[in-house]
């Protein structure tokens, strides 16, 4: 990538969080994908003037976009697009903050490709996130 | 029990869930119903293609399965998206009350709407053919 080029809000962490995950850094590329999406999220309330620098906040930032956002396209199934995708970065956020306690449920727990499993979802809402922010409604 | 048992099964609890979710106390319930719902439909599908799980209520192997069953991959991103979905907020959420009203009846919504793309999938899906569906 030229220096010149333009990164979108997100899309340097969520780099840096595949980065990390591809040497095995699972606790720590979680932390960035989670960073990578309220980065963008952030990104995206300036737009509404939302605030987005917690969890709660960035909860109802998403419910506001949803509340935005046209029906389910043909194909698609979900009401709660965005929170979908949003419950995705949340449990990047858990294997981060919690790894320990995680390891210890069998149940819950990820195994190491898991970390790569949701990238591509993260990769979308990111973008998607940046769409809305720049008002281009093309995904 | 048979794919299309499972399936009547699925059908079942996420009716059960839709109705349970109409009152606030009785949400967290609905939740774990529409987890076991869509479990059995994913074991629907399994069974339409003769995949046997050895663990059927892990998460990983189902996403294994969908990986397996759902040729056209934005559809089958959603529904893995979906099943982490259910299994970490609705699912987790039955243990732990994590989650506000509002939000518990949001990720209810789209756990319904999951298991219903799942069980139209497990419909569709040929029986022991092997056959990848859109």
């Amino acid at each position: 990538m030229s220096e010149t080029e333009t990164r979108l809000p997100g899309e340097a962490l969520l780099e840096a969080a595949e980065r990390e995950i591809g040497k095995g850094n699972l606790r720590e590329g979680a932390g960035l994908v989670w960073d990578a999406t309220m980065e963008a999220l952030a990104a995206a309330g300036a737009r509404y003037g939302m605030p987005c620098g917690n969890r709660e906040e960035a909860v109802e930032l998403v419910n506001h976009l949803d509340d935005l956002a046209d029906p389910p396209a043909p194909g698609e199934f979900y009401t709660y697009r965005n929170l979908v995708s949003f419950s995705v970065a949340d449990s990047y956020r858990e294997e981060h903050e919690n790894r320990e306690e995680l390891l210890g449920d069998p149940e819950f727990r990820w195994e190491p490709d898991e970390y790569t499993l949701y990238l591509d979802s993260i990769r979308r809402f990111i973008k998607s996130l940046n769409n809305q922010t720049t008002g281009n409604t093309k995904q | 029990m048979s794919g299309d048992e499972h399936n009547a099964i699925a059908e079942t609890l996420v009716e059960m869930a839709a109705n349970l979710a109409r009152t606030s106390t009785a949400a967290l319930v609905a939740g774990e119903l529409v987890w076991g719902a869509a479990i059995h439909a994913c074991v629907a599908i399994a069974h339409h293609l003769d995949w046997r799980p050895q663990h059927p209520r892990q998460k990983r192997e189902l996403d294994r399965l969908l990986t397996h069953a759902v040729a056209e991959h934005p559809v089958r991103a959603d529904l893995i998206d979906g099943l982490n979905m259910v299994q970490r907020r609705l699912h987790n959420h039955f243990y732990t009350g994590q989650l506000g009203d509002i939000e518990l009846a949001q990720y209810i919504t789209g756990g319904i709407e999951l298991v219903q793309r799942l069980i139209d999938i497990a419909s569709q899906t040929p029986r022991s053919s092997g056959s990848p569906v859109a």
